[in-house]
């Protein structure tokens, strides 16, 4: 009963900050949130995917017409500007607006995404289709909170079935992700993202859950179904892939140690009838692609596919990995003008809010960062000791992480030779729920009597990055 | 007897540990407590913040800084058709002082009645220059209302002021300098609006806040998430942490 009362307050926490993410942003100032609503507004209105893959930058009439009444790039590129503040202007831009056609064939660089996510937010968007063009972009930004929701309950479950004899550690991780203002910024926006770690959040706790209880064929075709769904949600969830199938391996490996021949069998069959559901979601979704909405294949676009291929030696790529983390060793070219692991990944997930850090929160970096680093040290310091008594849950946890670390930073190694872009915090949010794990296990490792307290002080430590985050955001925004 | 004592003092013993089980439970903190202290120490912080006084803006004139419209020389006025933000007794003006010396400006609005008139002096602060407005804020028939009113920067300070704004295209600032005909700048002067010509807290601004969330969402249902969803999450924090204690359920 306390798991569910438990497990209310933890959506309905997330629903709360995430709804006032969703309504302190102004519109169209989440990352690359113009394109994204562009494709949920052509799936609602056109009941398809892009079919125009190009970037042209172009949008529907109405789109287009609010994007420039509310003079978005304006604000968003000039500190010294500041957004409508006057909603008689609003309901005047509204007029102008009103009968603009919404549909338009593209959605400018989202174009070739796969289309999980912007499918179901079509929902969203249809059932304020009568409402003017922000508030369906409302709609949708609550349609990812929700999503949001369902992660964060699900990381509860999931440090629930990993430290089964402690809610305090339970609650602590869902604390820590409900209130991670960065996170719960980008959870707040139209972006296929959201879907990406709603489904990572499953997946992780599908694996504890089998992991615990032992595997069998639903746990299988779970993990199947999720991974078929993930690589629908964004190309990026590619990067998932190997932490995936270590997962997976792991699951197997643990039904074998403890079990005859046959099981071990039985594990494999189960988990291959997973990978086999997997496959065959994929397979269904570029035949749909391909036969009758001709985007090809893969839904990459020719130009991306062409693009990222045959890039860099494997020496320059082991370069890149280890001046992303380490400094440069002696006679090697220096790649990077900074330290990646720490600016592009540490601080940013703890300080940049908006696309690239436009609001200038980077200021609060020093204290916030080492703040996050201090309690992710004590959790390893709690997680490492407990590993060489119980290796498995831990380890194979740090190793998942790792794993997609090294995928993202080799995408990023890849595409940063094809296209000049550059790795972004936020597409490390997919590991969140270890982050969740990690605040756990800091919270378990206290002596029963001081985990409340501990939780309570994480408590208000997280309140107070969300209110920093936010008074940044009124002060950038509103004053 | 013997017995009977023996059970009895067993019982004052079991007694004696759950009192002192009790007291260590007393004494140890609570979830709640350690997170009402946190709050309160955030609590304390954000009024003190809030009551950090400073210029506090109303909206500008819709005019980007993108650059130098022109010069405003010592004694010069510089006017353009401006339109006011209810409630705006002061404005900033985007300007620089080109060389060192005394920096003043005045302000002055001309053909609105009885709101015509000439503010007090007013300088330099971090973003341009500040100063009031002669008769406080401008009445309902000219605030919010677009009709434009003419406002006029008077340079009585000893250098020149280089003035920020964009070339727009339409009602540009014109330069008057005794002696000289009057010349009309490449542009707009920016100008924001202000709550007050001094520096204020920020309490007064915070009933404003709702309506510059619907606006800038575009939405009316923006404040209501933003205040809605802050006052849920802190219900919801003091559900979770006031839930009870570590006994294994799943």
């Amino acid at each position: 009963m306390r798991t569910r009362v438990d497990l209310a307050m933890v959506v309905v926490l997330t629903l709360a900050t995430g709804a006032l993410w969703a309504g302190i942003t102004p519109a169209f100032d989440k990352t690359d949130e113009p394109a994204h609503f562009e494709y949920v507004q052509e799936v609602a209105t056109l009941g398809h995917p892009p079919l125009d893959l190009g970037n042209n930058g172009l949008a529907s009439a109405e789109l287009g017409c609010w994007l420039s009444g509310l003079q978005t790039q304006t604000y968003r590129f000039y500190p010294t500007e500041r957004p409508p503040w006057n909603v008689a202007d609003v309901a005047a831009l509204d007029h102008t607006c009103d009968g603009d056609s919404p549909k338009f064939d593209g959605a400018m660089y989202q174009a070739t995404q796969p289309p999980a996510y912007y499918v179901l937010a079509a929902g969203a968007y249809d059932l304020a289709s009568a409402s003017p063009l922000p508030t369906r972009l409302l709609f949708v930004r609550m349609f990812s909170v929700l999503l949001a929701a369902l992660a964060v309950a699900l990381t509860y479950l999931m440090v629930r079935e990993v430290i089964p004899g402690s809610r305090w550690a339970a609650r602590a991780a869902a604390l820590a992700l409900a209130l991670q203002p960065i996170f719960m910024f980008n959870e707040s926006g139209v972006n296929s993202d959201v879907l990406v770690v709603t489904v990572a959040a499953a997946i992780a706790f599908v694996t504890a859950r089998a992991w615990r209880r032992g595997l069998n064929t639903r746990h299988a075709l779970a993990l199947g179904a999720l991974t078929g769904l993930g690589v629908l949600s964004k190309l990026n969830f590619l990067t998932l892939m190997p932490s995936i199938a270590l997962l997976a391996f792991a699951l197997w490996w643990g039904s074998a140690a403890r079990s005859a021949w046959r099981v071990r069998l039985l594990s494999a069959a189960r988990l291959a009838l997973g990978a086999l559901l997997a496959v065959g979601i994929y397979g269904l979704y570029v035949l749909v692609n391909n036969d009758v909405w001709h985007r090809g294949a893969a839904g990459t676009g020719p130009a991306m596919a062409e693009g990222v291929t045959g890039v860099g030696s494997i020496r320059h790529l082991a370069d890149f990995i280890w001046q992303f983390f380490l400094p440069r060793l002696p006679g090697r070219p220096r790649l990077f003008g900074y330290y990646p692991f720490w600016n592009d990944v540490l601080k940013a997930i703890t300080t940049r809010l908006g696309w690239w850090n436009d609001y200038g929160f980077d200021s609060w970096a020093p204290v916030l960062v080492v703040l996050g680093v201090l309690i992710a040290t004590l959790a390893a310091f709690y997680v490492l000791p407990r590993a060489r008594r119980r290796p498995w849950p831990a380890l194979v946890a740090l190793g998942a992480a790792a794993l997609f670390l090294l995928s993202l930073i080799i995408a990023d190694f890849r595409v940063l030779d094809a296209f000049g872009d550059g790795f972004e915090g936020r597409y490390v949010f997919p590991a969140m729920p270890l982050w969740g794990l990690l605040v756990g296990c800091a919270v378990v490792a206290l002596p029963p009597r001081l985990r409340p307290g501990m939780t309570g002080l994480l408590a208000a430590l997280f309140l107070a990055h969300t209110v920093i985050a936010i008074s940044s955001t009124t002060s950038v925004f509103y004053l | 007897v013997s017995a009977l004592g023996k059970r009895s003092g067993l019982a004052v013993a079991a007694l004696g540990r759950q009192r002192a089980l009790a007291a260590v439970a007393r004494r140890r903190p609570s979830a709640f407590a350690v997170f009402g202290a946190g709050a309160a120490v955030i609590a304390v912080v954000l009024v003190i913040l809030l009551s950090q006084t400073g210029l506090r803006r109303l909206g500008n004139n819709d005019t980007p800084v993108q650059g130098v419209i022109g010069t405003l020389a010592p004694g010069a006025t510089g006017c353009q058709p401006e339109p006011m933000h209810k409630g705006a007794r002061g404005v900033e003006i985007y300007a620089s002082p080109t060389q060192p010396g005394r920096v003043a400006i005045r302000i002055k609005i001309t053909g609105a009645g009885r709101y015509d008139g000439t503010g007090g002096t007013g300088g330099l602060i971090a973003g341009g220059l500040a100063a009031p407005l002669a008769h406080g804020a401008p009445p309902p028939r000219f605030a919010d209302t677009g009709v434009l009113l003419n406002l006029c920067v008077i340079n009585t300070g000893q250098v020149p002021l280089a003035l920020i704004g964009a070339g727009t295209g339409a009602d540009q600032l014109t330069l008057r300098q005794a002696g000289s005909p009057p010349t009309t700048t490449v542009g707009r002067l920016r100008i924001d609006d202000l709550v007050s010509g001094r520096a204020v807290s920020l309490w007064g601004i915070l009933p404003m806040l709702p309506d510059r969330f619907a606006a800038a969402t575009g939405s009316l249902l923006a404040p209501w998430l933003v205040v809605g969803g802050g006052i849920l999450a802190l219900l919801a924090m003091v559900g979770l942490l006031r839930g009870g204690g570590e006994v294994d359920e799943n």
